[in-house]
């Protein structure tokens, strides 16, 4: 036993040591920061040069509609700080007069003005005129669904008056409807907001991305000592098992501990910088940070991280070099993709007969069972039969992989088709 | 006292026959040459006395005792195919594999100073290993054996890639750890450093021992007489000596070695040598160790064929 924590403590240090860990480490929550930092930074820029709008209303009715709201551009859906610096100047003059048009034009010639919107005269008793919207950016969505929107409001209005009808009257009559999503989850009520989904996707990629990343690693490093020999005087020294065994423990410490610093950092940014954010996206943010579904986050990803790295290590002992490996990874590739590629079907009916079998296969739970819980809590013996089975199949993995390793560590000079590797685990 | 006893051990790989019952064993305090061809089964029985393979049949005991894990601490394993972590500094890699050996930290300091400053090699402790000379790595694979003062060496090819000085060094601490009583068993192809150190010799061949015993029970047993030539000169009438009745063992340039056949004499072979050539000196010797492993091997007719 010693023995192993020698090996358990040597790996470690060696993976904590590594360039690769610690670039990793620091680099992966910077680069998810500014992930999130970017569409807020583009925002910003945006609100510097704000757009600056005529309307020539040749009418003389709709000039008021037109007044910039905040209000409205939020109904559109838009993020006001950008909207904040529409400028919108209202000309109520007929369009034969050229003059006005030709300023205007003008304006819009030398970039004094962003654009110019035409209202024909006849605009509102003719359903078929035609307004003119000129841009120099006709691209820029915001500016044409506000005017689009402030122009069918107006003429609403104003039609709606012309036959003696209140235009208020009708629009509480059509807007009289409201569904709110409300997620329960352990008796707890929460507006959803389909975070639930997305955490439960983001968690499963992420034990799906750590778990070929831990997996390769730990495939790399045994192929590293194969092919150096240096394996020859480990086995003179240590019984292969522990070897195995002292590696998947050490490099998953040193794995645990990159995801600890991650989530210490996670916690350290909500804590700060996330109440404003949290007050935009509402409760539902909160659930996620509870410290249950972080452990079982955790749970899952050791879980994961031990069958699949020590497969992984075993796969590594019957190859030389790392570019021999694929054809002895491609089962076990198989067995991590398949989670992944049905996890959105999972989360999205996650009490369905094929979501509750497919979670609860040992290989496939770390990925979809943790998917199940960030979107609709599992009754929790199902949670509990998926650590059990877990935890009978990481070792009947390292039953069976322990074996592969014992002789494939000492076979050099060939490479060995799964047939033979499957036979290795027969005789020895 | 046995160190090591090997009794009718045979391993199997697939249905290729590795080590077919070999048995042999070996005194406190000896150094064992344990010798024959490449694939003769010697790596196979080194992997099962270190514990790293288990025999399909027959046991090993080591220490008097019967096999058990906690021997390998007692080992002191060089293989013949090195093997070093190259990105891991020369002291750490040192102090991971003698803690794997089971010495203490402080031991293991103590060790490492020693040898690191034996071999010279004390400057290049915190460098990596793999910006270090195959020589000076050589070394540490040595160290490696040496650093937590077993009681049994298994050194396969010791001597592979170091320079004369290096090499004597070598075969000095070899010397020095016998005196201490330790055993050591020495896999090796260089039959004169068989010939200078070891006490008793194995040699394997189609995964079977062919000869067995002490050197010099080994070398008197071979009953040849052997007369070694050195001549300066033209060598072309080494081919007229086929009508004497002598076997030319060995030819070099300006050495010859013969087996006197019964009915030879050495009297008329040196007249007719020396109205041929110029004869520098020439002795009767025992037969080399080579002589003797090539006549064990090649009389087996298995190995003939190839």
């Amino acid at each position: 036993m010693n023995k192993v924590s020698i090996i358990i403590r040597h790996e470690f240090r060696q993976k904590i040591r590594s360039k690769a860990f610690i670039i990793m480490t620091l680099l992966a929550p910077a680069l998810l920061a500014l992930l999130t930092a970017i569409p807020i930074l583009i925002t910003l820029l945006n609100v510097n040069n704000g757009k600056h709008i005529v309307v020539v209303d040749a009418t003389t009715h709709l000039s008021n509609y037109f007044t910039v709201d905040s209000s409205i551009i939020t109904k559109l859906g838009k993020n006001f700080s950008s909207a904040e610096k529409i400028k919108v100047d209202i000309l109520s003059s007929p369009a034969s007069n050229n003059t006005t048009l030709d300023s205007v034009k003008h304006l819009l010639g030398i970039k004094q003005i962003d654009g110019y919107f035409i209202i024909p005269e006849q605009a509102i008793n003719d359903t078929n005129a035609v307004a003119l919207l000129k841009m120099n950016n006709t691209n820029d969505l915001l500016i044409e669904d506000y005017i689009s929107s402030r122009y069918g409001d107006g003429l609403f209005t104003e039609r709606m008056r012309l036959s003696g009808i209140d235009a208020n009257v009708v629009r509480t009559a059509q807007h009289a409807h409201k569904i709110e999503t409300v997620k329960v989850a352990e008796g707890k009520e929460a507006r959803d907001n389909g975070i639930g989904f997305a955490a439960g996707y983001i968690c499963g990629f992420f034990i799906y991305l750590s778990m070929i990343l831990y997996g390769s690693l730990i495939m790399q490093s045994v192929i590293e000592e194969k092919s150096t020999r240096v394996i020859e005087l480990l086995a003179s020294s240590v019984r292969p098992i522990d070897i195995l065994i002292g590696k998947v423990i050490g490099v998953g410490a040193a794995g645990l501990l990159q995801v600890m610093i991650w989530a210490i950092m996670f916690a350290l940014v909500s804590w700060f910088a996330l109440p404003a954010i949290l007050t935009s996206v509402g409760t539902g943010i909160t659930t996620l940070l509870s410290p249950v579904l972080f452990i079982y986050f955790i749970l899952y990803f050791l879980f994961g991280y031990l069958i699949f790295s020590t497969l992984y290590a075993a796969a590594g002992a019957t190859v030389e070099q790392a570019s021999d490996a694929q054809q002895v990874t491609l089962p076990i590739t198989v067995l991590i993709i398949i989670p992944f590629i049905t996890i959105s079907t999972v989360i999205q009916s996650p009490s369905s007969t094929l979501s509750i079998v497919l979670s609860l296969i040992p290989f496939f739970s770390p990925i979809l069972m943790i998917g199940r819980i960030f979107s609709e809590t599992p009754p929790f013996w199902q949670i509990l039969l998926s650590f059990v089975l877990m935890g009978a199949t990481f070792f009947g993995v390292l039953w069976f992989a322990s074996k592969i390793y014992r002789t494939g560590i000492l076979m050099y000079g060939k490479k060995f088709t799964l047939r033979e590797i499957v036979r290795w685990v027969r005789y020895s | 006292m046995n160190v090591v006893s090997v009794e009718s051990v045979t391993k199997r790989y697939g249905s290729a026959l590795a080590v077919n019952s070999v048995s042999f064993s070996i005194g406190e305090g000896c150094i064992f040459g344990l010798l024959g061809p490449n694939g003769a089964g010697k790596t196979s029985t080194i992997r099962m006395l270190n514990l790293i393979t288990l025999p399909d049949s027959g046991t090993i005991e080591l220490f008097s005792e019967s096999q058990k894990p906690e021997h390998q601490n007692r080992i002191g394993y060089m293989p013949e195919e090195r093997g070093l972590y190259r990105k891991l500094p020369v002291r750490e890699q040192l102090e991971y594999l003698g803690a794997l050996r089971g010495l203490s930290t402080q031991q293991l300091k103590k060790n490492i100073d020693y040898w690191l400053e034996r071999f010279e090699i004390e400057n290049w402790a915190k460098k990596k290993t793999g910006e270090l000379s195959k020589g000076m790595q050589q070394k540490l694979q040595f160290i490696a054996a040496l650093l937590h003062d077993p009681d049994l060496y298994i050194l396969d090819e010791p001597l592979s890639g170091l320079d004369p000085i290096n090499a004597d060094i070598t075969d000095e601490i070899i010397l020095e750890l016998r005196a201490k009583g330790k055993t050591i068993i020495l896999s090796t192809h260089r039959m004169e450093q068989v010939e200078q150190l070891c006490d008793e010799i194995a040699l394997m061949n189609l995964g079977s021992v062919v000869i067995r015993g002490s050197l010099r029970d080994v070398k008197q047993h071979s009953g040849k007489k052997m007369v070694k030539f050195i001549f300066d000169g033209d060598d072309a009438f080494v081919s007229e000596l086929s009508h004497f009745p002598v076997r030319i063992a060995e030819r070099h340039p300006n050495e010859l070695l013969v087996e006197m056949l019964p009915s030879s004499s050495t009297r008329e072979l040196l007249q007719y040598l020396s109205e041929k050539t110029n004869i520098v000196t020439w002795q009767t010797i025992e037969t080399p160790l080579k002589e003797i492993f090539l006549e064990a091997i090649n009389g087996n007719p298995a190995l003939s064929q190839n």
